[in-house]
């Protein structure tokens, strides 16, 4: 409930703020003045003729009030007394005037200084007229001012005259950048940097609804502030007037782009309505009496203001729902359109009295403070692309660091699994062979120290050395790589020899024509090695004594033949009891194959392996 | 310490080391019953050896490296320093590469299975003192490795300590590394088989020589990795 309350608080206060925004901006226009010119002489009576009427004695600033719309003229007659001729150039200034103006001082027309095509006439403008040295003379002088309107329907406008020399008349530079329109100028070139910065902003992105109404209105607005220099063909001239007439458009765009601006679904006749409306409007126009045409053109200005302010509320809408704060200020230019044009239309139904007419300057403002919104919203976005690549070099760093611990837990867990891989085949190794060795010696010592038949030195000697053999057996086998077969052939030979030696048995070996084996694993080899050696000790045991013969060669499909040969005892037969089925079941670990036979005297055992082994 | 008489026969004077009683007994039985060699001392600690190095001229040293009181690589050491032109010979139960290559940097010029009968023990002294060393096919896998390690490392390394093999020294080592008998080979490269033994000798002297310094012992340890 709290949270609610504060929330609420929070809303209303920024409500309050910007609705002091907003005064403060109408205030600023309706209080700030331009600086009082100095001048010797100030004029603020006149005798004001309409058409054919007498003059009559009226205050200055004058405004027309219940003229009809159409073309018109009204004269203005100051005269005043000088002592005595001042001798020098002097200049006649007008803060503000509306409408064509003409001078003329005792009878000579007076050269208007800082005429350029900028000055709009009909809009307001500020005249400095140049005052020849002979012209002014001492006594009576007549000052003539002759306002024409040659169309359409705002009334003329006459402020105080200023006469004096040209440094005392305009004192300020900001008078001086008014004069000749160049603060229209000014807006103008602002527009065309806006529209082009549009341009740009909307050829990179064409689909954002907000930069298509924007460059809309900004090319529109721009193609509308064109048609107030007074550079243009007689013809457009003669249609000028109504131009006006498009100013619906700029309500109708202006409602687009704040309904995309506070992301508000836009119904789809709201675009076709850009054009209808003017168009309805200017089809109406033309058979239309001076009157209706003047309801017409209020009934667009009221479409145009209408817009604008609907605009400011969907946007003001938007800032109080969603609290983006871009959205509540752009309310206040959008606002302040609104405000400056009622202000115009009063000041040319002649309700209200201004010099200037400030509806084309404040449309710049308004596409101003939408560039400035979008300029906002793009640093925003690249701070967000920012912090966004910064998030992502952060979770890429810590994933990558998750990664190398998580790799390097895994290499951890797969050389522990080596390991006990390794420490499981040792043990079995090291049970097969070395463990039974060791228990038939312990078996062969104790029938000795218990007298129950002796067992001979030699058995003990022979089992321990059987011992001793596996053991080397086992250890030769550790380090064997893939295609290691012939290094652990050779081992084997080289614990075998020296053995057949003390036996008196001669060994003739040759692993010359062994092809290559691969697969090999130090199990692999094991097998392959105690199949061997139980071989050459059933030859040793059950053999004549004759030499043995170890050999290598290839067999059929790549596959590796070892055969062990020897002379065999006369009373040998192949069968049971020389370890045959034990060596068979071995060397089918692998893949292969043993053969026994008996021949000509020779006993044989063939083991043959496949070119690549299979993990026992 | 058993001391034993002098001869003046040209018997190999043998200094034996091994800590376990039963196994010295029965190689010193094995000894003194050759009248090729005669033994001045079994011991059975490093502190007796060094001791009967220092005290006799002597010819072979046959040592058990792991020995109660140090390593009996000392010994060898010693030896080489003391009496440069004596032999050194390890005994160990398997004569696995580590052993036995760590003994041949140290000074052995041949290594010898507990378990051998006096014939072999026999031989393998003659052979010895005649200037021929044994190797077998894993000892010289790891020598090849080490070797080849050593030529692919950049110049300037350790080139200074490097061993520089002859091409025959190299042939043979592969020869062996591959598996060959030293007949194979000796029929493969056209020399006599005895020749095959005197190579190995001059491999091991090579070997010895480029472990002068202590930090290249403990780098070559280091290299020592499994083909």
């Amino acid at each position: 409930m709290t949270g609610e309350r504060a929330a609420t608080g929070v809303k209303v206060l920024s409500g309050l703020v910007l609705a002091a925004l907003f005064a403060a901006c109408i205030v600023a226009v309706e209080v700030l003045r331009l600086p009082e010119p100095g001048g010797q002489l100030v004029f603020d009576h006149a005798l004001v003729g309409f058409g054919d009427q007498p003059a009559r004695p009226a205050d200055l600033p004058h405004s027309w009030s219940r003229i009809p719309a159409g073309p018109f003229t009204v004269r203005y007659e100051i005269g005043f007394t000088l002592e005595e001729p001042p001798g020098r150039i002097f200049h006649l200034y007008f803060p503000a005037v509306r409408q064509e103006i003409a001078a003329s001082l005792n009878g000579e027309t007076l050269e208007q200084l800082f005429e350029t095509p900028w000055s709009a006439p009909a809009q307001g403008s500020t005249v400095l007229l140049r005052i020849p040295a002979d012209l002014l003379r001492g006594g009576a002088n007549q000052l003539e001012i002759a306002l024409t309107r040659s169309d359409g329907a705002i009334p003329g406008y006459l402020s105080k005259a200023h006469l004096g020399e040209a440094g005392s008349v305009v004192t300020t530079p900001w008078l001086s950048n008014m004069l000749g329109g160049q603060g229209r100028a000014t807006a103008f070139a602002l527009h065309l940097l806006i529209a082009v910065g549009l341009l740009t902003l909307w050829s990179a992105r064409r689909r954002d609804p907000v930069l298509q109404w924007l460059v809309l209105l900004g090319a529109a607005s721009l193609g509308y502030a064109a048609t107030d220099i007074n550079v243009l063909p007689e013809w457009v001239e003669r249609i000028r007037p109504m131009f006006v007439l498009l100013l619906p458009s700029f309500g109708l765009m202006a409602l687009g782009l704040a309904m995309a601006i506070a992301d508000v679904p836009r119904p789809v006749w709201l675009r076709y309505l850009v054009v209808l409306v003017p168009a309805a409007l200017f089809l109406a126009f033309l058979p239309s009496p001076p009157p209706i045409r003047l309801v017409l053109v209020m009934a667009g200005a009221a479409v145009a203001l209408g817009g604008h302010l609907i605009g400011s509320l969907v946007l003001f809408r938007a800032f109080m729902r969603q609290g983006r704060w871009e959205l509540g200020v752009l309310a206040v230019p959008f606002l302040l359109v609104t405000w400056i044009g009622l202000r115009d239309i009063l000041v040319t139904l002649g309700i209200r009295e201004a010099g200037f007419l400030l509806s084309n300057y404040v449309r710049s403002l308004t596409l101003l403070a939408v560039l400035v919104l979008l300029m906002h919203r793009l640093a925003t976005s690249l701070n967000r692309i920012d912090a966004a690549n910064d998030l992502l070099r952060r979770r890429l760093a810590e994933q990558e660091a998750e990664l190398s611990a998580l790799h390097e837990r895994e290499r951890q867990r797969a050389a522990h699994t080596v390991r006990e891989e390794e420490r499981r085949r040792l043990m079995h190794d090291l049970h097969d062979g070395l463990s039974g060795h060791l228990v038939s010696i312990i078996a062969l010592a104790e029938r000795d120290g218990q007298g129950s038949g002796r067992a001979s030195p030699d058995a003990i000697e022979r089992a321990a050395r059987e011992a001793l053999d596996d053991l080397r057996l086992v250890i030769n086998s550790l380090d064997l790589g893939d295609s290691d077969l012939p290094l652990a052939l050779a081992g084997f030979r080289e614990r075998l020899a020296p053995r057949l030696r003390r036996l008196g048995i001669d060994l003739d070996w040759s692993m010359d024509g062994l092809p290559e084996v691969s697969g090999v694993t130090p199990g692999g080899a094991l097998t392959v090695l105690r199949i061997l050696q139980e071989a050459v000790t059933n030859a040793i045991k059950h053999g004549a004594g004759g030499p043995i013969a170890v050999r290598g060669s290839a067999g059929d499909d790549g596959a590796a033949i070892l055969t062990v040969r020897n002379t065999a005892a006369a009373d040998a037969a192949p069968g049971t009891g020389h370890g045959l089925g034990n060596m068979q079941r071995r060397a089918r670990q692998l893949g292969g194959g043993t053969t026994f036979a008996i021949a000509d005297g020779e006993a044989v055992l063939t083991l043959s392996l496949p070119a690549r082994l299979v993990e026992p | 310490m058993d001391e034993s008489r002098q001869t003046d026969t040209g018997a190999v004077a043998v200094i034996l080391t091994e800590d376990d009683g039963p196994i010295r007994e029965r190689l010193a039985e094995i000894i003194e019953g050759w009248e090729g060699a005669r033994l001045l001392a079994a011991c059975a600690t490093l502190a007796e050896t060094l001791a009967a190095i220092a005290a006799h001229p002597v010819d072979l040293l046959i040592t058990d490296l792991r020995l109660p009181d140090g390593n009996g690589i000392e010994a060898i050491r010693t030896l080489a320093r003391e009496r440069p032109a004596a032999e050194a010979m390890v005994i160990s139960v398997l004569a696995d590469e580590r052993t036995v290559l760590d003994a041949i940097e140290a000074g052995a010029s041949g290594y010898l299975l507990k378990d051998a009968n006096p014939i072999e023990l026999v031989d393998a002294i003659t052979d010895l003192m005649a200037g021929r060393s044994p190797i077998s096919s894993s000892i010289a896998r790891v020598l090849v490795r080490r070797l080849s390690e050593r030529a692919e490392a950049p110049a300037g390394d350790d080139a200074g300590e490097r061993p520089s093999m002859t091409p025959r020294e190299m042939d043979i080592l592969w020869g062996i590394a591959k598996g060959f008998t030293y007949g194979e080979l000796a029929d493969r490269l056209g020399i006599s088989r005895q020749t095959v033994p005197v190579h190995i000798r001059n491999i091991y002297r090579k070997l010895q020589a480029s472990n002068r310094s202590e930090a290249v012992f403990e780098a070559a340890r280091l290299g020592l990795i499994k083909l």
